[in-house]
This record gives C-alpha cells, structure tokens and sequence, in this order.
C-alpha cells in the first residue's frame, strides 16, 4: 500500500512542484535572529523584574501605611501565603465568564481549533480525582492507554492519564480571510476502556466545556455527519446513504436533578461487521456548563483501513454515559 | 557550537526541505502556504536544534508544520515569510526533474477529501507513519485515526477512474 500510494504521489509532486524561494543558509541566518530576539526579550522581562521588585520593596511600606525601616510586618517569615481554595457549587457563575462569539458571516464553515496546549490546574486535578473514582465503582472494565507500539496498556492511579486543560480557538475550516472569532478552554481527558470479552478497548472522551461557548442539541458539519457543527457539542440526526451509511439516533430529556441531556447514538456502516458505533452523552448542567462523555467502539479496520475483526457488542450505553457525567464534580473553567 | 549547529542545520534543510514542501502543499493544497508554513518550522527548528535532535527530527519537524497549519487556519490571514525571491535553491537534483507528462491524478483526488481524512491518508500512506504517531499529529485517538484512514481511502477510490485505481490496485485492496 505504502509504497505503491507513495511512489505515486511522489512522481505527481515532482511534476507540479515549483521551485523553493528559500535556501539553508537564509534560514539559518533567520533562525539566529530569531533566537537573538527572543532572548534579549527574555532579559529585558527579567530586568523590568528585578526593577519592579526593588521598587516594591522599598516603596511598598509607604503604600500600606507601614512604619519603614524593618519590623514585624515586614518580615519575610510573617507573609501571609494564599491558597486558592476548591469552589463552591454556588460560586460557579460568579466565578467563571461567559464565552460570548462574535456572529460569524453566513455559510462560513469554522470548526474549533486546537490551540494551546495542554496543563494541570487545581481544577483539572479535581476533576481527575473524581473521574478516577467513579470509573473504580464501575465493575467489568479496564482502564488503559495508548501505547507507542499501537496497543493499550492498563493504567493504575499513578498513570492514569489526567484531564487537562486546553484552550480551542474558532477558525474557518478551508483557507480565506476571516478574522478569529473566539477561544475557549475546555477541560479533556482520553481513556481506553476495556469491556470483559472484548479484546480490545473503547475511546472513551471526558470533556467539559464553559457556559456561552456552544448552543444546546446537535448538528452535524456537512461533510461529516460524526462531528458536530461548531456551536454544537454533539453531532445531530441525520440520514447518509451510500457505501458509509450514517445513522445518529437523538434523544432529550431532563434529568433528576434538573439537568438537560442530549444523548446521540451515531453508527457508520452498513449492517454487519465493519459497522461501527459512537456513543454520545451531552449534560447541561445547572451552572451553564456542559460534560461531554463519548465512548468509541473498537474500529474494525487494521492500521491499513482493512476490515479485520467482527464489531463487539460491548462498551456505555449513553444512558451510563449520563449517569456518569451526572455524577462528576462541578467545576470553574476558566 | 553555533558553526556546528548551522552546518547540521543546512545538511538537514537541503536534504529535507523538497519532502516537507510536499508534505505541507498534500496537507493545506497551496504551494505558497505550504512553503510558508516549512519556512516557519524550519526558522522553529534551528532554535531547538539540540532538543530536537536528542529526539527525532523528522517528526519533530512535521509536528511544527501542523502546528503551523493550524495556527495559520486559527489566525485566518496568511502572512508571507518568505526571505526573498531567490531562485537558487539549495535542493537535491532530483528534485527538480521535469515531470511535466505525469498526470496529476492521484494529487487531485487527495486534496479533494475533507481536511482531516487527506492528512490522516497523507501521513499513514505517504509519510508512512504509524497509528500512534499519526494520532499524536493530529491530537485525536486511535479509532478515530482508523475511522478517517477507512473513509479517505474510500473517498479516494470514489474519485479514482478505474484505470487509476487499477494502477493503485495493491493500494487499494
């Protein structure tokens, strides 16, 4: 496959490929430059540093009222240290904004875009910590990871993989001139969860997303009735035909605790055994936040995208996709 | 310190940049875009020679050309960094021959497949990379790397004619 694909392509690229407008040296020689800079950037910050905290120290006993000239209150060993403290569910709102997106023009097709990469906050720590003992009190899984040889690994509390924060940013999916229209953070984590009999592991996706930054139901893009559309967090019910058949059952409803929940169930294939499933569950929950829980099924295809085993029958139902996204901790994402 | 690093740092520009120039226009179907974007990497690069270099440049490098693309994308303007127009390329010879009777089928049909499924299909099938590293590029799991590899090449075969897949057949079966 490889090499036939390959060779191919090579021998098509040859044949449209204008020459480059750039030499080694050239670049090198903007690297240099780019490297200076970056680090005379890097001195100045730590001399307007180093000056702003001389500043502090000798001015600050003036600006608090404080007698000059040493003294308890101004005695390294008697600072005050400030812990931020985990929030409380009735301070959700007032302590996270509102993610408002500019309008986009009509028909533009944006999709949100990785941005930044990941990082641990106490948030996503605590979110962890959670996750991890709600999948313990499920039985008959098994928690794993990718491996770099194409497998999975089992994980413990120590190599469970964390939820991490990241920040999306809003941008036109083909090439044009639009300006950005938005970011957001978003907290997410990556699992594979084995069920018993079934030799190998579910995608499972733990995502939250902040109040403001999405619309509530689903709808697909038009070229891909599995993603959802840009101000959506689930795909929508749609209808394909053809060799990759897509079928996305959606379902409503509130929940006990006044929560909405969105649920899509969305199958590709025909009936038989390259069919393969995606689950879906959507919590809207009371602080204006949405969980996003989906659960992948093994693909049946090998690495070369040849059909190689027999769909299972196994991983959540959206309906435990709900319960447990029900039972996650809230949290400030900001 | 600095001389070593540039000569190695030159070495690997003429010895690379036509394959990374490839990849770039298979990833975003713009010559000037995809020359942009390995510019960018490159001048990247050479500030992390030596972290690179302890891992592997290879993939180091076309990390940074995604990450380039999606930044473009994100940004949503095209900023030129071209460093002149010079056409003295420091490029292996091969790279130059002219191949003006080859039919540009195969190409055409690849940057007629949504985003994701022509990145996914380039990277496993040009780039020859494996699922993992695959996934690691375009920050999505395992299934869904397999997912967009199966629907590529299905999409493929739907724009190939029967002579050009016939062509392809190992590649298609």
């Amino acid at each position: 496959m490889t090499d036939e694909f390959s060779g191919r392509v090579d021998r098509e690229l040859a044949a449209i490929r204008p020459p480059a407008a750039f030499t080694a040296a050239e670049l090198a020689a903007r690297g240099r430059r780019r490297m200076w800079r970056r680090r005379s950037a890097g001195m100045v910050a730590c001399l307007l540093a180093l000056v702003m905290g001389a500043v502090f120290v000798v001015k600050a006993p003036l600006w608090l009222g404080l007698p000059v000239g040493g003294g308890d209150a101004a005695s390294p060993s008697t600072s005050p240290s400030t812990i931020m403290p985990a929030p409380r569910p009735d301070e959700l709102n007032g302590g996270q904004p509102e993610i408002v997106l500019e309008v986009p023009p009509e028909g533009a097709d944006l999709r949100w875009i990785p941005y930044s990469g990941p990082s641990v906050t106490a948030q996503t720590a605590m979110l962890t910590q959670g996750w991890w003992d709600l999948l313990g009190s499920v039985e008959g899984i098994e928690l794993s990871r990718p491996t770099t040889d194409g497998g999975y690994e089992p994980v413990d509390w120590w190599t469970f993989p964390p939820v991490e924060r990241r920040t999306q940013e809003l941008g036109e999916a083909s090439s044009g001139g639009l300006s950005p229209l938005g970011s957001r953070p978003i907290y997410k984590q990556q699992l594979g969860v084995r069920f018993e009999g079934v030799a190998r592991p579910d995608d499972v996706f733990l995502t939250y997303y902040p109040r403001g930054s999405f619309t509530q139901g689903g709808r697909s893009v038009v070229d891909d009735p599995l993603s959802p559309h840009w101000r959506y967090l689930a795909p929508g019910c749609g209808e394909a035909s053809g060799d990759l058949a897509e079928l996305n059952v959606c379902e409503e409803y509130v929940a006990g605790n006044g929560a909405r929940v969105f649920e899509v169930l969305a199958v590709t294939g025909e009936p038989g055994p390259a069919r393969e499933e995606v689950r879906t569950s959507v919590v809207y929950t009371p602080d204006g936040n949405a969980i996003v829980i989906s659960d992948w099924s093994p693909d049946s295809h090998d690495e070369n995208g040849e059909l190689v085993v027999e769909h299972p029958a196994a991983g959540f139902t959206a309906e435990q996709l709900t319960s447990l996204a029900l039972a996650l901790p809230p949290v400030i994402i900001v | 310190m600095d001389e070593r690093r540039d000569a190695e740092f030159r070495r690997f520009v003429v010895e690379r940049s036509e394959r990374l120039r490839g990849f770039a226009y298979l990833c975003c179907g713009d010559w000037h875009r995809a020359e942009d974007a390995v510019q960018s990497a490159l001048i990247r690069l050479y500030g992390a020679w030596n972290r690179a270099k302890r891992a592997s440049l290879d993939p180091y490098v076309r990390k940074i050309i995604v990450n380039v693309l999606i930044d473009e994308h994100r940004l949503a303007w095209f900023r030129r960094v071209r460093v002149g127009d010079h056409n003295t390329p420091e490029t292996p010879a091969a790279a130059v021959h002219d191949h003006t009777e080859e039919r540009v089928v195969l190409v055409e049909a690849l940057l007629k497949l949504p985003q994701r499924q022509r990145a996914v299909v380039v990277l496993r099938f040009w780039e020859d990379q494996s699922v993992e590293q695959t996934a690691e590029i375009m920050d999505c799991s395992h299934g869904a790397v397999k997912n967009l590899t199966m629907r590529g090449l299905a999409a493929l075969r739907g724009l190939l004619s029967e002579s050009a897949l016939a062509e392809l057949e190992g590649a298609s079966r």
